[in-house]
């Protein structure tokens, strides 16, 4: 027999209701445990219900929409948590439980110090009244999660922290309580991948000092080999997988799992095209690599030369500081060749990616695009074009697919009438994967994967010969973001277009990229041929940078660290 | 940030604003207004009295002199006398304060609390028949004209059952707020709480929704503390802001109360003023109200950067 | 590799979309239907069909209110007592300067040879100091205060509209300038300003009040519609049809426009609430309607002075009209704002 479970989550069933509508199911038939003093990971994709299920753990969810089944119970060392009366469970989550969540700059009260904000929950915790000794178990606190200088930090807002230093602050909350078990939601999505690093590193040690249980929810499988012993995949609101992650992510069972697994590109692994799941969570191959790519002499289709920006900030009265965004710097691209830029938040490179699309002015250096005539304004429209990161924030959500793909036509009057631009329209609505069926529905109806098709779509219409993805597959599910990445490289092949593709995924982008430019803080790091710097990175940045990485590798088969 | 230079480019925009009403009011009473000369010598006039007034006036001049006049006049805070009584303008204006801030000041503080109060009961219990009672309720009083509270008001409690005096006004301030005000007052409040109730629960709402509120109860915190620490603080700033803002707004609800219940206040003497084609008046009454209303909104300002820390000045 | 699942639904805009949210809701249907119902009216009374009679004295001075009328429900007074009811303002030994217009008018009057006129003892809705009909009056009334609403809220959501847009997408020195101009106009309390207006406008009659409120009325529009250009110039999709080489105009007009015409919907319809609570004001002040014309705020007027004489029956009919319609008004804002709300579109 194995010993009590900490926590046993028994038939979840969790309803939305909606209204004038019959209640939406999110989470149905969800069963897992939770041992003392280990780790379980909760993973899925958007709309699998893993929030839900935590939220519901937590007694979270608001009471007027979610709806949990009376035949679910959530078992907290064998007493059901779903009957507690209010007054009991606000006891559990003073005493045993602790919740972190992704966005940590909205979680924490934006007008009360850390200082403040730390010590109510100290001060519940540990029944102690006196300030003096709050404020002590404060430091303490602070100091264990590894913020430099807690003393001054007690007195910061929020807002003055970084991203980072916030979640280590909402990490110092939630074990103010000692508690028996923590809900890290999606802790370091939000968070560039040297600080989810960090993150991950401290949870983990955390962990074995507190001897607490995780339950640790994410849409990135590469992270839980790193922090959990047992795995639970969730789809569509259904557990399709569990069990300990040394099997599991060895040798997942289901199709979905393995689909998971293997369509995400890493850094050891280059397909020529990644596996894909379809509808049906079944798996397509990957298709191996057909050796690389000619390397002879190609022409070139853009060159950057010397291209700086700054932006001005608006500070207290007339005094205006500028922010050097992008120092100057240059590349030329060839016909047919993908130059990835790689860079963390603030690194410059969707300034850069905004300059050569002609959206911001460069405050010095040049763009060129050899080869064909001397590009107006909307001349620049037909040598390069750019592929957005929110499939739902680029497309006008008022026009039609029709509109959308016809209006750069008819703006660089190309076809003679409506009806030959809608012909033209259709036929690269079929090169992207979608057809005629979609020319008079509006961008809502379709899923995030298809919106991206639409868009690469609606750039391909006016024939240019650079494409400028900036982070056009971060926002999608692993498994979408295989079929579009697969798409542009089928696109390129064909069309012998020029990416340049901006990410801040490093195994994106090393799938994706012939030449690699690191940009930090607005500067370029590294460069060089993609196989190069990943194999021998010279810059110590570089290396940090891809030692980050998540790999995937369950713990027991890291060995000790 | 810089408080002090913050506080001066703060005060160079009011003044541009200001300086923006003067021209408003200038181009609407000395252009667009056509020849006041034909209201004030009557409408028998010659052609010579008209020609007389009109250089007694000054209108003779180039528009751009007459503006620097205007100008100079509200740097002087002498606009002339009244066209219709011929009172010093400025004296007409001193001695009609009184009873206007007599009215507005217990009707603001009422109207805070009880909105405030009223709108932290709905918004906690967001969705109950209390809450949509009230919602419903509020809705319907809104919809009902001003003028026809305080019609029913001052005839149901004045009139009829004579609880409180049907108009009048005295010389003391303790008088007026026992006696004269109070039907004013509570009407006005009746007639103003039910939008307020309404704003500020928008606002509480907004930050009842956000992910700090579920943070704090993940921290196991009683939904009281919750409700008066972590959400009433961040629906303080909208809220104190809007109050400060909100009083020209409070203002202008006076005017009619002032007319109806007889109160010698600033609402009143525009409303006759308008009526009477007294334009020095309105125009000072105007340029003294905008300035009070830029240095209401001035003072809103730095308010909203004391309480919220995050555009706060140092 | 086609990867389609479409859904059966027929394909919509966000505009049906948001018509079939608003007309699940009950309240949003009901609200829908009054205000259509008004408007209906509106429309029959400006095209004559309704209310036409309202400046007729039908019945006795206060005739109350009844709805079980008898057939002796009259009274027949002789033609020259009638004509003398015509005769209002008592003249204290005052020359009444239109008097030869009156001579005139009455020996026009003996010419056709005046019948004995009737009245009635009662109305369904009661009748004023003059005999006139309340539900006639009410009509045209209704008429007057919702029309110079409609036209005056299309008015300012118009020039705020296209102000807000351009201050908003441009920036820089003409944000400068028309925010300039928006803190000119906000600074001064907004019944003030249509009062110093009003002033200024010697002329009484319809078409001042629209502009009136109009003119005045527009910077609630403009700061909203600025603040929605604000933020929609750096969306993706604003950006993308640039770099796909539309004009500024194509992406402010063509672009942004259909997504922020819900702030201008709700926007129009808040202001036409105000327009009409502020003709009501101005006209009970004198400063709106002509004398010759009736509208909400005239009602009030006369009803005020009708309540100390315990008629009653002007003011309540004249408040209900105005609560029916405004409260309906209201709660279509309200459903409307949740039915076009975008965030629930996806």
């Amino acid at each position: 027999m194995r010993p009590q479970p900490l926590l046993e989550v028994r038939d979840l069933e969790v309803a939305f209701r909606r209204t004038g509508d019959s209640p939406l199911v999110v989470v149905r038939g969800v069963d897992f445990t939770v041992p003392p003093c280990s780790t379980v990971a909760l993973v899925g994709e958007s709309g699998s219900g893993k929030s839900v299920t935590a939220l519901s753990i937590l007694r979270l969810l608001p009471e007027s929409h979610a709806h949990i089944h009376e035949r679910s119970r959530i078992l907290w060392e064998g007493r059901n948590l779903l009957e507690f009366s209010s007054q009991a469970m606000g006891a559990l989550r003073r005493r045993s439980l602790g919740m972190i969540f992704q966005d940590p700059q909205g979680a924490l009260n934006p007008v009360f110090t850390i200082g403040m904000q730390l010590g109510e929950s100290v001060r519940r915790a540990e029944g102690i009244g006196s300030a003096r000794q709050v404020r002590q178990r404060s430091l303490e606190l602070l100091a264990q999660v590894g913020i430099a200088n807690p003393a001054a930090r007690l007195s910061a807002y929020p807002h003055q922290l970084s991203g980072g230093q916030q979640q280590r602050v909402m990490i110092a909350m939630a074990i103010s309580t000692h508690p028996q078990l923590l809900i890290a939601d999606e802790p370091t999505t939000a968070l560039d991948v040297t600080v989810q690093r960090q993150i991950m590193t401290l949870l983990r040690e955390l962990q074995r000092e507190l001897s607490m249980a995780i339950l640790f929810i994410t849409h990135d499988l590469a992270l839980v080999g790193e922090i959990a012993e047992e795995v639970v995949v969730m789809r569509q609101g259904r557990v399709v997988e569990q069990g300990r992650c040394s099997e599991v992510l060895v040798a997942p069972r289901h199709g979905y799992t393995r689909a998971l697994l293997t369509c995400r590109p890493t850094l050891g692994n280059l397909p020529a095209r990644l596996p894909m799941i379809d509808d049906q969570g079944d798996l397509t191959p990957a298709r191996a690599s057909s050796g690389p790519r000619s390397s002879g002499p190609l022409p070139v289709v853009l060159e950057v030369e010397g291209v700086s920006k700054s932006f001005v900030v608006q500070g207290a009265g007339w005094r205006r500081s500028r922010f050097q965004a992008l120092e100057p710097l240059g590349f030329t691209l060839q016909a047919g060749r993908t130059l990835g830029v790689v860079g963390e938040s603030g690194s410059g490179k969707s300034t850069l990616a905004r300059m050569v699309a002609g959206i911001l002015v460069p405050d010095t250096g040049q763009i060129h695009f050899p080869g064909r005539g001397a590009p107006g304004r909307s001349g620049r429209a037909t040598q390069v074009q750019m592929v957005f990161q929110n499939p739902f924030a680029s497309l006008n959500p008022r026009f039609t697919v029709a509109q959308l793909l016809t209006e750069p036509l008819m703006l660089q009057g190309v076809g003679t009438g409506a009806r030959e631009r809608v012909e033209l329209a259709v036929r690269w609505l079929e090169r992207v994967g979608l057809n005629e069926r979609a020319l008079n529905r509006y961008p809502h109806e379709f899923s995030g994967g298809q919106r991206q098709r639409i868009a690469i779509a609606r750039c391909l219409t006016v024939n240019p010969r650079v494409l400028i993805c900036d982070e056009s597959v971060s926002a999608l599910d692993v498994s979408v973001q295989a079929q579009v990445l697969n798409l542009l490289r089928d696109l390129q092949d064909e069309l012998n277009l020029s990416l340049l593709f901006i990410s801040h995924d490093l195994a994106v982008v090393r799938f994706m990229a012939d030449e690699i430019l690191v940009l930090y803080a607005g500067q370029v790091v590294e460069r060089g041929k993609a196989e190069e710097v990943y194999a021998r990175p010279r810059h110590p940045y570089t290396q940090q940078l891809l030692k980050a990485v998540p790999q995937g590798i369950p713990l027991s088969a890291q060995g000790e660290e | 940030m810089s408080g002090l230079l913050f506080l001066v480019r703060r005060l160079g925009q009011a003044l541009l604003t200001l300086l923006g009403v003067i021209l408003l009011v200038f181009v609407l009473f000395n252009w667009v207004g056509g020849d006041p000369a034909t209201i004030l010598a009557g409408k028998m006039a010659s052609a010579q009295d008209l020609a007389n007034v009109r250089h007694q006036l000054g209108l003779d001049r180039p528009l751009w002199q007459q503006f620097l006049d205007f100008v100079g006049q509200v740097l002087r805070g002498d606009y002339g006398e009244s066209w219709a009584t011929h009172e010093p303008v400025s004296a007409i204006f001193r001695s009609r304060l009184g009873p206007s801030l007599t009215l507005l000041i217990p009707m603001l503080v009422l109207e805070t609390l009880v909105a405030v109060a009223v709108a932290l009961l709905v918004a906690a219990l967001r969705g109950s028949w209390l809450d949509q009672g009230v919602r419903m309720v509020s809705t319907v009083a809104m919809s009902i004209s001003l003028l026809v509270y305080i019609i029913v008001g001052q005839y149901v409690f004045a009139y009829l059952w004579g609880w409180f005096p049907v108009k009048g006004w005295s010389d003391s301030v303790l008088t007026n707020l026992r006696v004269y005000a109070l039907l004013p007052v509570l009407l006005g409040l009746f007639v103003s709480v039910a939008p307020s109730i309404r704003l500020y629960r928008s606002f509480i709402l907004e930050e009842i929704d956000q992910d700090f509120v579920r943070t704090a109860r993940a921290k196991g915190l009683s939904e009281m503390r919750i409700l008066f620490v972590h959400v009433l603080r961040n629906a303080a700033i909208p809220i104190v802001t809007n109050v400060l803002m909100g009083l020209p707004g409070l203002l202008t609800g006076a005017f009619l109360l002032e007319r109806f219940f007889a109160i010698p206040g600033i609402g009143r003497e525009i409303i006759l003023a308008v009526e009477r084609s007294d334009f020095p008046l309105i125009k000072a009454i105007t340029v003294y109200v905008a300035m009070a209303t830029l240095a209401v909104n001035l003072l809103g300002d730095l308010c909203y950067r004391w309480l919220d820390p995050r555009v706060r000045l140092e | 590799m086609t990867v389609q699942i479409y859904s059966s639904m027929r394909s919509e805009n966000a505009w049906s979309l948001a018509l079939r949210r608003l007309w699940r809701d009950p309240v949003g249907r009901i609200s829908l239907g009054v205000v259509v119902f008004y408007l209906v009216l509106v429309g029959l009374v400006l095209m004559g069909w309704l209310g036409t009679h309202w400046n007729d004295p039908v019945a006795v001075n206060y005739a109350p209110p009844t709805w079980y009328a008898t057939a002796a429900n009259r009274v027949t007074l002789p033609a020259e007592e009638a004509w003398d009811r015509t005769q209002v303002i008592p003249l204290y030994g005052w020359t009444d300067p239109l008097e030869p217009i009156w001579s005139e008018a009455r020996a026009a009057a003996q010419r056709i040879q005046p019948e004995p006129v009737s009245y009635r003892l009662t109305l369904p809705l009661g009748a004023d100091k003059w005999g006139r009909d309340v539900g006639q009056k009410v009509l045209k009334g209704t008429q007057t205060s919702v029309w110079v609403g409609l036209v005056a809220a299309f008015v300012a959501t118009f020039i705020g509209t296209v102000l807000g847009a351009l201050a908003g997408y441009y920036g820089r020195g003409v944000d400068d300038l028309l925010n300039g101009f928006y803190g000119v106009l906000t600074s001064i309390p907004y019944l003030l300003l249509v009062f110093a207006v009003a002033a200024v406008f010697q002329q009484k009659g319809v078409g001042t009040l629209i502009l009136i409120l109009g003119l005045t009325g527009w910077t609630g529009v403009f700061r909203l519609v600025r603040a929605e250009y604000l933020k929609h110039r750096t969306r993706e999709y604003v950006l993308a049809a640039g770099a796909l080489g539309a004009s500024h105009g194509r992406r402010v007009w063509v672009h942004i426009l259909p997504n922020v015409s819900h702030v201008v919907l709700v926007q129009f319809s808040q202001n036409l609430v105000g327009f009409i609570k502020s003709e009501v004001i101005l006209s009970f002040l004198g400063f709106g309607v002509p004398v010759s014309s009736v509208s909400w705020g005239s009602m009030l007027n006369e009803a005020q002075n009708e309540l100390i004489l315990g008629k009653w029956w002007q003011l309540v009919v004249t408040t209900v009209a105005m609560a029916i319609f405004v409260t309906a008004l209201s709660l279509l804002t309200d459903a409307l704002r949740d039915a076009l709300d975008p965030r629930l579109n996806s």
